[in-house]
């Protein structure tokens, strides 16, 4: 039975193997509603392969998963009620206009009528463009397409798997922002796979990192990132005297940077280096942290910034 | 069940009404109507040669009308021929271009995407049939007539007009199930093959090997392209045959073309039921 806690979307010791190669594995997965979750990985790190077998598109090779407590491969009719989905690049029927692509793929779906296509179209900004045959759309416009025929049976859970690949930067912006309304007012809970790190961290809350098949780290964005340490650069009245009490405190400072000192701590330890400081008659003018993001993470987990791949 | 493949073989017929090549395909197996019954006008001798004596003048009205058919859904017939082309992209075109997922990844069982194709690739063949049919029992009618048959020297009648215009009837319900049969081969390879155009090419090259079996006696009796212009040939000697009858032929006709159906329909399924959508 579902309940308001049932995960949304889970995956089960899922699997996929190709020949000798382990594409997805062992794959634990929980999706919790209401939100923007992000799957990242590398290309080819699986995500593509977990998406397919989450929409019954592939066979597990072993595992399961569940959209909102059904079984997919037990009840795909069931499962798939619930969700809406774009794979990879989006296709549709170039000879037919992006509001006849859209009422085929709702009548398929069922109880999707003429309003709600032209709410879709709206939703995703095509509705002056609704007539024109798609063959003339651009990547842009079939992207946010993509994203709409996602949206037109109002699902739970909509998995997006890399939505602005092939895009150009205005294009990106503009389907992240797309994604972020959708999840603000329609209140969706959007599955987005990515490769893109900055474009997890920009449009995800919650985020699950895969390599090589397997999952390495998941959490909250925030928190991820709070594991990081910073680079702080410390701006003060008192050089040496802030030296000597951050000396005594732990970090080691190293002169230089934007300010006259930079540390490198744990991103929750910043209030207390400006509480040492202050408490030591030091006057704290800046405490600027370095630009650091998921991707430092990220290629830590992955074991790219070491070198250890060779493809990377 | 029924539903759901009633929805999905209404948008497919919807989408083929949008497709130019569908149209394309009729107009092709038209003009081959247009040139096969041109070239019995030019040459009468063909005709002749063909209706091999009797029934009469306005015999030659449904032989031509006869004629036309043949040319078009004979194992080499040009319907046949856009049949294998239509039928062999059916789902390749789906698998090729990526629309296939739009589809599969709603509340869709793959048995009645499978189902709903192949009713519209019967509606398809239907309507290239029922085309076929107005045109050559037209034009027949027109330049020949289409009477009763009667016996020259007594001018006693033999077959009336009713009775050779039913027959006229089975004879192309006799095609229409043929092409249905060569058109649920290319579905079947349509499932096999993901692009769209080696699945046309495939369909079209393992056809002709399979046609050309039908000239070796051990396999003849078992496969679908020996019956396919069975209808038209019995329909032609029964004009001049007072003796002849449908049966028994239509009934191997009937059995081996409905086994051919299933096989590939079932194969279809079975393989399409576990394909990987990639």
């Amino acid at each position: 039975m579902t309940t308001p806690d049932t995960p949304i979307l889970k995956t089960e010791k899922l699997s996929k193997k190709y020949g000798e190669r382990w594409a997805v594995s062992e794959l634990d997965l929980e999706i919790p509603r209401g939100q923007v979750y992000g799957f990242l990985g590398a290309n080819g790190a699986g995500k593509t392969t977990t998406i397919r077998m989450v929409l019954g598109l592939i066979t597990p090779t072993s595992g399961k998963a569940t959209i909102n407590g059904v079984d997919v491969h037990a009840d795909p009719l069931g499962a798939l009620s619930h969700v809406g989905a774009m794979v990879e690049a989006p296709a549709f029927y170039g000879y037919l206009t992006g509001r006849e692509n859209l009422q085929i793929l709702g009548r398929i779906s069922g109880g999707v009528d003429n309003k709600r296509v032209d709410d879709v179209l709206d939703i995703v900004g095509l509705l002056e463009r609704g007539n024109d045959k798609v063959k003339g759309y651009s990547q842009g416009m079939r992207q946010r397409l993509g994203l709409g025929q996602a949206l037109l049976s109002n699902p739970a859970v909509i998995i997006l798997d890399e939505p602005t690949n092939g895009l150009d930067p205005s294009g990106m912006l503009e389907v992240r922002h797309l994604i972020r309304d959708l999840a603000a007012k329609e209140g969706i809970t959007i599955f987005v796979s990515s490769h893109l790190l900055n474009e997890v961290q920009a449009i995800c809350g919650r985020v699950a990192i895969i390599n090589e098949g397997k999952l390495v780290a998941e959490g909250l964005v925030e928190q991820l990132l709070k594991r990081e340490l910073v680079k702080l650069d410390v701006k003060v009245s008192d050089k040496t005297r802030a030296i000597d009490v951050l000396r005594e405190y732990g970090p080691l400072p190293t002169p230089g940077g934007y300010g006259d000192l930079t540390i490198q701590i744990e991103c929750d330890r910043v209030p207390e280096v400006n509480r040492l400081l202050v408490e030591a008659g030091v006057d704290v003018f800046a405490l600027v942290p370095r630009e650091e993001s998921l991707e430092k993470y990220f290629l830590e987990l992955t074991g790219y910034a070491s070198g250890d791949r060779g493809d990377s | 069940m029924l539903s759901r493949v009633l929805t999905l073989s209404r948008v497919e017929i919807y989408k083929i009404l949008r497709l130019k090549y569908a149209y394309l395909l009729v107009v092709f197996v038209v003009l081959n109507a247009f040139l096969v019954g041109l070239g019995s006008r030019v040459f009468p001798e063909f005709i002749a040669a063909i209706r091999g004596g009797g029934g009469g003048a306005v015999f030659d009205g449904y032989t031509f009308a006869s004629i036309i058919a043949s040319g078009t859904f004979s194992s080499a017939g040009a319907g046949t021929i856009a049949m294998l082309a239509f039928s062999g992209s059916l789902i390749s075109t789906e698998t090729d271009s990526g629309t296939i997922k739009n589809i599969l990844v709603r509340p869709v069982k793959r048995a009645d995407f499978i189902l709903s194709k192949a009713a519209v690739l019967f509606v398809y063949c239907l309507l290239v049939v029922i085309v076929t049919a107005i045109l050559s029992i037209a034009s027949g009618a027109l330049l020949y007539g289409m009477g009763n048959i009667t016996i020259a020297e007594t001018g006693e009648v033999f077959r009336t007009r009713p009775e050779m215009l039913g027959n006229l009837g089975i004879s192309y319900l006799m095609d229409l199930l043929s092409i249905y049969t060569v058109g649920c081969m290319g579905l079947f390879l349509s499932v096999l093959i993901n692009n769209a155009g080696w699945a046309v090419i495939t369909a079209l090259v393992v056809y002709f090997p399979i046609m050309f079996l039908k000239n070796f006696q051990q396999f003849s009796p078992w496969i679908f392209t020996a019956y396919m212009d069975l209808g038209q040939n019995i329909l032609r000697e029964m004009a001049v045959v007072k003796s002849r009858t449908w049966a028994p032929e239509v009934y191997h006709f009937l059995a081996v073309n409905a086994c051919t159906i299933i096989v590939f329909l079932g194969l279809s399924l079975f393989i399409f039921k576990r394909k990987e959508i990639n």
